[in-house]
């Protein structure tokens, strides 16, 4: 199974867009794709319209009150593992309870899951416990990036713990940056993009993802984009991102 | 006419660094195009240079390495004349 988590430390920069479409991509090539709510705004859970109301979620499977297939929600090839409000609260006490190695409870949570293809992590904007967690399980990391200056801020934190991490001794690896949100008619985004790519080369994605009102539109539906405007400009390149992805091995 | 830049070179020099430290970045991470060039002349300028493309070559194939060791040589090479 090929996990990939989907960090940035910086708001509204595409993160839980990217998991659900590129997961979505995925699935749609008719891979099982899990994908993981690490978010307790629970983001993802909400654009894919899964209800948590009677059902366990990830939070109650980090503190080994769940197993993962009682939290599971299968649509189709994509299946989601929720989250939910409480999960911010749960987050402090797997830090109380266990200090030291708390990096490790999602990875001891989801150990000898079979049966997905991939995993996807969405992680919460920050760099707080739950991202650690998410970093530590995947060690893959995929960092979407909105092409404007202060994106640029965030991106050379992730860095800054990426670093840390591994010299903690966990193995990490950048899979790539991901433009996200860009906008041709702008020169930021042209020179963002421009840049990004001579500066850190291989590390960025050829994929761009350019902006889009489907990709805003289709949560509201609880959909993915692919399914709510199959032939629009998002789907097309979040399926160019997922050609990619599997390119990469 | 050059075109207004609108992010400062500091800040992808300091993504470069960053990356850098972050693991590997296949291809040796050297900076390219402008943030590049300007870099390569900023080291040219103190050492004397004059033309920057010929240099950034010879470096990119190692000459930076020859240079240094050539620097210690000589210097051993002066230790031992005055022995």
């Amino acid at each position: 199974m090929r996990k990939i988590t989907v960090i940035n430390q910086k708001g509204g920069t595409g993160k839980t867009t990217t998991a659900v479409n590129l997961g979505a991509a995925l699935a749609e090539l008719g891979r099982e794709v899990l994908l993981v709510d690490l978010d307790p705004q629970a983001g993802l859970t909400e654009s894919l319209g899964v209800d948590t109301a009677d059902r366990p979620t990830v939070g109650e499977l980090l503190t080994g009150k769940a197993e993962p297939r009682e939290a599971f929600h299968a649509l189709g090839h994509l299946t989601v593992l929720p989250a939910s409000p409480g999960l911010a609260e749960i987050e402090k006490r797997i830090l109380r309870e266990r200090p030291s190695d708390y990096p490790l409870a999602l990875k001891e949570a989801l150990a000898g899951l079979r049966g997905f293809d991939f995993a996807i992590v969405d992680c919460p904007p920050s760099l707080g416990a739950l991202s650690l967690m998410g970093m530590v399980y995947s060690g893959s990391l995929l960092i979407p990036l909105q092409t404007h200056y202060m994106a640029l801020n965030g991106l050379e934190k992730v860095l800054g713990m990426v670093k840390t991490i591994r010299d903690a001794g966990f193995p990490m690896e950048i899979l790539g940056i991901l433009p996200c949100m860009y906008d041709v008619r702008t020169s930021l985004s042209r020179q963002v993009e421009e840049h990004l790519r001579e500066t850190l080369r291989d590390k960025v994605f050829r994929t761009v993802i350019r902006q889009s009102v489907s990709l805003a539109e289709a949560p509201a539906r609880s959909m993915d984009v692919l399914s709510y405007q199959p032939h629009g400009r998002g789907a097309e390149d979040y399926r160019a991102l997922a050609q990619e992805v599997l390119r990469h091995g | 006419m050059g075109r207004k830049t609108l992010i400062p070179e500091e800040k992808w020099e300091g993504l470069r660094h960053a990356m850098e430290e972050a693991g590997r970045v296949k291809g040796a991470a050297r900076p390219t195009g402008e943030v590049g060039r300007k870099a390569a002349e900023g080291k040219k300028e103190g050492k004397g240079k004059k033309k920057g493309e010929k240099k950034k070559k010879g470096r990119k194939g190692g000459k930076g390495k020859g240079k240094k060791n050539g620097g210690k040589k000589g210097k051993k090479g002066k230790k031992k004349g005055k022995k």
